[in-house]
């Protein structure tokens, strides 16, 4: 049977405009019509259609257009372009703080994936264990995911600020004067202290999807461990985390993406100073772009970013696809 | 059978003494959490001149003033600026990526395979590969420094994470509901439309929060696209606002304060359906 | 199936490349529309709204029919938008810029037009200081009308010079002095906010200044093929800002701190900081800001050390707050008149009243410390423009990133100084 003629006749003119008809129940054959029916396929464009065009406008154009702007040397609107070939991109290999972002988004991913995914995941059984008022402690829980970036970083600015923020106040109060030191303002200290914000701001939103994701484990495996003597941790790493693996992978490469992306906390925050010890790519690629007016050399810089991002998520995805035999799941 | 392990476990008393570490522990967790959003509630409603004297607790002179001082008709045009840009953005993305994730759910295309490559490879790329072809875009279309300058870019970047979740939702739904509807001799609308669009529910307030929040609190578009100062969004004016302000510390959390509340009151109504969606997006995609 | 599908994806993006690569980014010079008969628009820094707003109601008063529209911008959003923004149909009719490599730029660029005329019929080059009128010329015409004239200069807190007993230090080793005992009383001697990092260059012009002699720093600007960074008096320079911060001269975690939301002056408003050095603006944010402690605040210039080439009278400023029109089609007649309007005495003598100090002849200055200022300024034996606004933008961004780097003590002078002339190397090809 070739699928398409079913579809086709299925898919017959007379139904696409059946809107707010109620369907009837008159037997396929009797219904049929003489026009040409209409392709799956169109229909299937009719739909995404509008998104196709958007995104295709306002994402892939603008996209390629960067593309386009790397192999120039070019100041902005207004200015003359010189075409410099691969000149750009070879520039991006040479250039010392091209690697230091680079070693800085390592940091950060590194901190996305090994400290923020686990507390999100402490907080998700938290949240998911007895507790009463869970919905008052959710909502708490969550409430710097739901704040502005910029709002988050003019916060955390005031709690850094050597003078007068709660972390230095709080540090002499107890008598560790030693402790309390700018902790922006220092290359030392600055990556660290953004990265705290950052889990901060960012856990929560890993809560939701791994409290979601526990709350739909079967109990039963659980109370079988308990009767067989087990302890809740013994339970946690024996049971929990291998069953939430697919869900553990998905919310790494959600991490692993927007660490490789992350711009706004360290633009308000900290600008990629001092000393660049904070630059990552993304600032790398604004500061290029909108301040030394460097277009040409921004772009083969956000171009890098990009395949860097494709090659590290492609990586993961196949590695771990590797390692899952699992059929989709779909409720019945 | 009456052990010693049953009386630890069933025994009122002994069940709750051994919930006191569990909230000790969340309570704790709560406080971390909160403690800078106490920061900023507690120093908007002082004075500067308290503030500098006692930064963290509870204010002894509470006052109004700073909210006074920033209920003024440009803050307010920050306000419903968001709002626009808010209601449009998210509209449209709902709507668009409804649409689009029904053939890519369920349809057996042979575009759509290449069709969610490109939407979903749309989550890696870095919006400022984008910023400048876009500023220039947006002059050529006439729209540049005006909110209908932002529409169109943040739809297009929240696209991908909406189809994402949708198609994960469509995909779940039972083939059993849709041959039946097919059979009765439903058309592609009328199988979405009735059958469909009706189930969504959690999965469109879901991706509807989600886009909500990340385009209100949207900041480099808005940078780079608006100038006039009448049309900036709300993270623009407070960004612009804290520069003003200079050494007005309690001024500042003030409008930290009023620029959080809409996406905390939205989250606390719709609590229920983020949580559920969140899950039926993220879980059943694998 | 799989494959035949990514071939295709491929290939097609690889087409679209290819294609695109082709085509040059625009720069067709006519992209910046023409003026408005109706309308004048106007950007400038938002430090001056008092100064710029005054005369734009009188310019409308005598000019029925036209209207001003005007957008004040912050400091580091101000040099993003301007730059992009003058390329395009988004770009101001009459805009403010600090001077220097960046006029030059938008010359190059043909983005503005010739305001000789301007400056011949307003009487400008009678009642503005040749000095200021010829650092807006680019050979031999003239770009932009300067309006204010600012210079930097280390603040310091009467009151508390007075408890600890310390003088004003006549020499850079009677600083170094002064500001251990100062900190040995406990204060923090220097207030600064480096995270814009501007604040750090003016320091580092000063010290070079001083260190290399007042003509040294034109050799950079004029893109001297044999200027070099790695002179040696460059990297004292550098080992005298390490000098200071060995001395704990600084308050904590000054890379960190904004001085756009005044965490530096806070500490000196509020007596935790003896001295601040800081541009003639700081007068003005004293007044706005801290009125009472105006008559605590007094200056002197940055001391030379024994066997510095440069002098203790000389001073680093600028000139801020030059008007240029854009150039587009059309009459440019209104926005020449705003220009006017914008630069002339009245003005001036609105500069003056808000603590700034305006560069044409007439106004009067009331508050004692500002003509303490002018008159440091008149006299001063050499004057040199900070860095950051007459170095082009790259090599402006390397030697705030280095200097920013020195203060914070994560690399050495030596190592400064060879990343400014790599940096340089670079951007003069």
């Amino acid at each position: 049977m070739n699928p398409l003629s079913t579809v086709e006749r299925t898919f017959g003119p007379e139904n696409m405009s059946s809107r707010g008809r109620k369907p009837s129940t008159i037997s396929a054959p009797n219904r049929t019509r003489h026009r040409r029916p209409v392709p799956i396929w169109i229909v299937g464009l009719a739909f995404m259609a509008p998104a196709l065009l958007v995104y295709g406008v306002f994402l892939i154009y603008p996209l390629f257009q960067s593309v386009s702007y790397s192999f120039f040397d070019w100041g902005g609107p207004g200015r003359e372009a010189t075409n410099v070939g691969f000149e750009n991109f070879a520039r991006v290999f040479r250039d010392p703080v091209f690697y230091r972002a680079l070693l800085n988004n390592a940091v950060v991913v590194a901190v996305s994936i090994f400290i923020q995914l686990p507390v999100g995941l402490v907080l998700a059984v938290v949240i998911t264990s007895r507790l009463r008022v869970k919905r008052f402690f959710r909502a708490v829980y969550f409430l710097p995911t739901l704040m502005s970036t910029v709002a988050v970083g003019i916060l955390w600015g005031f709690i850094y600020n050597p003078s007068y923020g709660i972390i230095n106040v709080v540090l002499r109060a107890l008598g560790l004067d030693f402790l309390a030191q700018g902790w922006l303002g220092q290359s030392s200290t600055a990556l660290a202290a953004v990265m705290v914000t950052t889990v901060w701001t960012y856990a929560p939103f890993y809560m939701i999807i791994y409290s979601a994701a526990i709350s739909s484990l079967p109990g039963d495996l659980y109370e079988a461990a308990s009767i067989d003597g087990a302890n809740k941790l013994q339970q946690f790493f024996r049971l929990t985390v291998p069953m939430l693996r697919p869900t553990i992978i998905t919310t790494s490469v959600l991490a692993l993406i927007g660490s490789i992306k992350f711009f706004d906390l360290i633009f308000v925050m900290t600008k990629g100073g001092p000393s660049g010890s904070t630059e990552l790519l993304a600032t790398y690629v604004f500061k290029q772009g909108f301040t030394n007016q460097q277009f040409g050399y921004a772009s083969a810089l956000a171009v890098v970013m990009l395949a860097i991002a494709l090659v590290a998520t492609s990586i993961v995805l196949v590695r771990t696809s590797m390692g899952e035999r699992t059929p989709r799941k779909s409720v019945t | 059978m009456t052990t010693v392990a049953t009386v630890w476990r069933k025994n009122p008393i002994i069940a709750a003494v051994r919930q006191v570490p569990l909230y000790v522990v969340a309570s704790l967790i709560a406080v971390l959490a909160a403690f800078p959003f106490a920061f900023m509630v507690l120093a908007s409603f002082k004075g500067q001149g308290e503030f500098l004297a006692n930064p963290f607790w509870l204010p002894q002179d509470v006052t109004l003033a700073n909210f006074g001082g920033l209920l003024t008709p440009q803050f307010g045009t920050y306000f419903l600026n968001s709002i626009i840009a808010a209601a449009v953005t998210v509209t449209a993305t709902v709507v668009l990526g409804t649409l689009a994730a029904y053939p890519l759910a369920r349809m057996k295309l042979k575009l759509n395979g290449v069709v969610l490559i490109i939407f979903l490879a749309g989550m890696m790329v870095p919006i400022h590969v984008t910023l400048l072809p876009i500023y220039v875009l947006t002059q050529d279309l006439g729209i540049f420094d005006s909110l209908p300058a932002l529409f169109g870019p943040l739809t297009a970047f929240s696209l991908p994470i909406t189809i994402y979740v949708m198609v994960n939702f469509f995909r779940q739904i039972p083939e059993a509901i849709i041959s039946a509807a097919r059979i009765d001799g439903a058309g592609p609308w009328t199988v979405f439309r009735q059958i469909l669009l009706p189930l969504s529910g959690p999965a469109i307030s879901t991706v509807a929060i989600i886009n909500f929040i990340s385009v209100w609190n949207e900041f480099i578009f808005p940078l780079i696209l608006l100038n006039t100062t009448a049309n900036y969004t709300l993270p623009l004016g407070l960004s612009d606002f804290s520069a003003q302000f200079r050494i007005d510390v309690p001024g500042t959390m003030a409008a930290l304060v009023l620029a959080s509340i809409p996406t905390i009151l939205f989250f606390l109504v719709a609590q229920e359906k983020v949580v559920s969606g969140l899950a039926a997006g993220a879980l059943h995609g694998e | 199936m799989r494959i035949g599908r990514m071939g295709i994806l491929i290939s097609g993006v690889a087409l679209a490349a290819l294609t695109l690569s082709g085509c040059a980014p625009g720069s067709s010079t006519s992209n910046t529309g023409s003026y408005n008969a109706e309308e004048v628009t106007v950007w400038y820094l938002n430090d001056a709204e008092a100064i710029v707003q005054q005369a734009i109601d009188r310019f409308e008063a005598d000019t029925p029919g036209v209207t001003v529209v005007a957008t004040a911008f912050s400091n580091d959003d101000y040099k993003v938008k301007r730059q992009v923004g003058l390329g395009t149909e988004a770009a101001p009719d009459v805009f403010t810029s600090e001077g220097g490599a960046l006029l030059a730029e938008f010359v190059n660029a043909d983005q503005i037009i010739p305001l000789d005329d301007l400056a011949e019929s307003a009487g400008f080059v009678n009642s503005i200081g040749a000095g200021a009128l010829d650092s807006r010329k680019i050979d031999g015409t003239l770009w932009a009308i300067p309006v204010l004239s600012d210079a930097s200069f280390v603040w310091y807190s009467k009151t508390i010079f007075d408890e600890v007993g310390v003088e004003v230090p006549a020499t850079w080793e009677d600083l170094i002095d002064v500001i251990g005992t100062l900190r040995a009383a406990g204060y923090d001697p220097i207030a600064m906010a480096n995270k814009t990092q501007w604040p750090g260059s003016h320091w580092w012009s000063e010290i070079v200044t001083l260190a290399c002699g007042p003509a040294f720093l034109a050799g950079v600007t004029a893109g001297d093929p044999a200027f070099d960074f790695n002179d040696p008096c460059i990297v004292e320079a550098g080992e005298r800002i390490q000098e200071l911060v060995d001395a704990a001269a600084f308050n904590e975690g000054f890379n960190g701190l904004d001085y756009d939301s005044g965490e530096s002056r806070q500490l000196f408003w509020n007596g935790t900081a003896a001295m601040n050095h800081m541009g003639n603006w700081l007068v003005a944010a004293a007044i706005a800001e801290a009125p009472e402690f105006v008559d605590q605040m007094d200056f002197f210039t940055l001391p030379a050390w024994n066997g510095a080439k440069g002098t203790s009278d000389m001073v680093t400023g600028g000139i801020g707050m030059s008007w240029s029109v854009a150039k587009k089609d059309g009459d440019s007649a209104n926005a020449q008149k705003l220009v006017q309007y914008l630069s002339d005495e009245k003005t001036g003598q609105t500069a003056a009243d808000n603590g700034r100090i305006p560069v044409i002849a007439g106004p009067t200055l009331s508050d004692p410390l500002l003509q303490k200022v002018s008159e440091t300024v008149n006299v001063a034996s050499a004057f040199q423009e900070w860095p950051n606004v007459v170095l082009n933008p790259t090599l402006t961004t390397v030697m705030l990133e280095q200097v920013q780097a020195l203060f914070g003590k994560d690399t050495t002078p030596e190592a400064a100084a060879a990343a400014m002339q790599a940096a340089y190397v670079e951007s003069s090809n």
